[in-house]
């Protein structure tokens, strides 16, 4: 059986990186422009700014473990123990992304949606991350089985 | 676990290497180290099967109970 679709998520995750810093590099302009056709206060653009720049870290944390995770997907060895370590980095990444917006929201409020979504995103990587501990340790014992 | 493997006693009673039972048995060596070492966590009965006929033992020569203390 082919991963096609393997290929596709690692295609797709690395189009996402080059659009993520692509968007990092043109973030002032971005925010200038939104600020032109939507009425926003200074601080709610360097909220944006600041809280944009400071995601972008466990962002490409994320991206990267993604691209590790998938790479280990496309091995057939998903349920090694370094796979679910990629999964446990994903989700903290978007605890931290959460945390980030839940600050940002006191000055742009907005940003709460983001934080709401990514707690949610959170849960549900926590969720998979368990059932892959479990897949994991039904593969360990399907190894030690003579 | 209190499950004990007494694999390498019979073997070395009927004085057949690793390589040569693994061969037979049709695992490979590094499983058969699994089991001798007692880190396997389950054995096929068509595995206990052909290592029975192979080495003319009963399971019990092979698996063994002890309790824990």
């Amino acid at each position: 059986m082919k991963l096609k679709s393997v290929a596709v998520l690692k295609a797709a995750v690395i189009v996402c990186t080059v659009l993520s810093v692509a968007v990092a590099v043109a973030a002032p302009w971005i925010v200038a422009w939104y600020a032109k056709i939507r009425p926003l206060e200074p601080i709610m653009s360097t909220t944006l700014l600041i809280c944009y720049y400071i995601c972008m870290i466990p962002t490409l944390i994320a991206l990267y473990s993604m691209l590790r995770l998938l790479i280990h997907i496309q091995k057939k060895h998903p349920f090694e123990h370094i796979a679910l370590k990629y999964l446990g980095i994903i989700s903290w990444c978007c605890l931290a992304v959460a945390i980030v917006c839940a600050s940002g929201a006191y000055w742009y409020l907005p940003l709460a949606f983001i934080s709401g979504a990514m707690v949610f995103l959170f849960l549900t990587v926590r969720v998979v991350n368990s059932c892959f501990l479990v897949g994991a340790m039904l593969q360990e014992e399907n190894d030690l089985t003579v | 676990m209190p499950i004990i493997i007494n694999l390498d006693v019979v073997m070395a009673k009927r004085k057949i290497s690793s390589l040569e039972l693994a061969q037979q048995v049709g695992i490979t060596p590094a499983n058969l180290s699994i089991l001798k070492t007692g880190k396997a966590k389950a054995i096929r009965f068509s595995t206990l099967d052909k290592i029975c006929r192979i080495l003319n033992c009963q399971p019990s020569d092979i698996i063994e109970y002890k309790e824990e203390e």
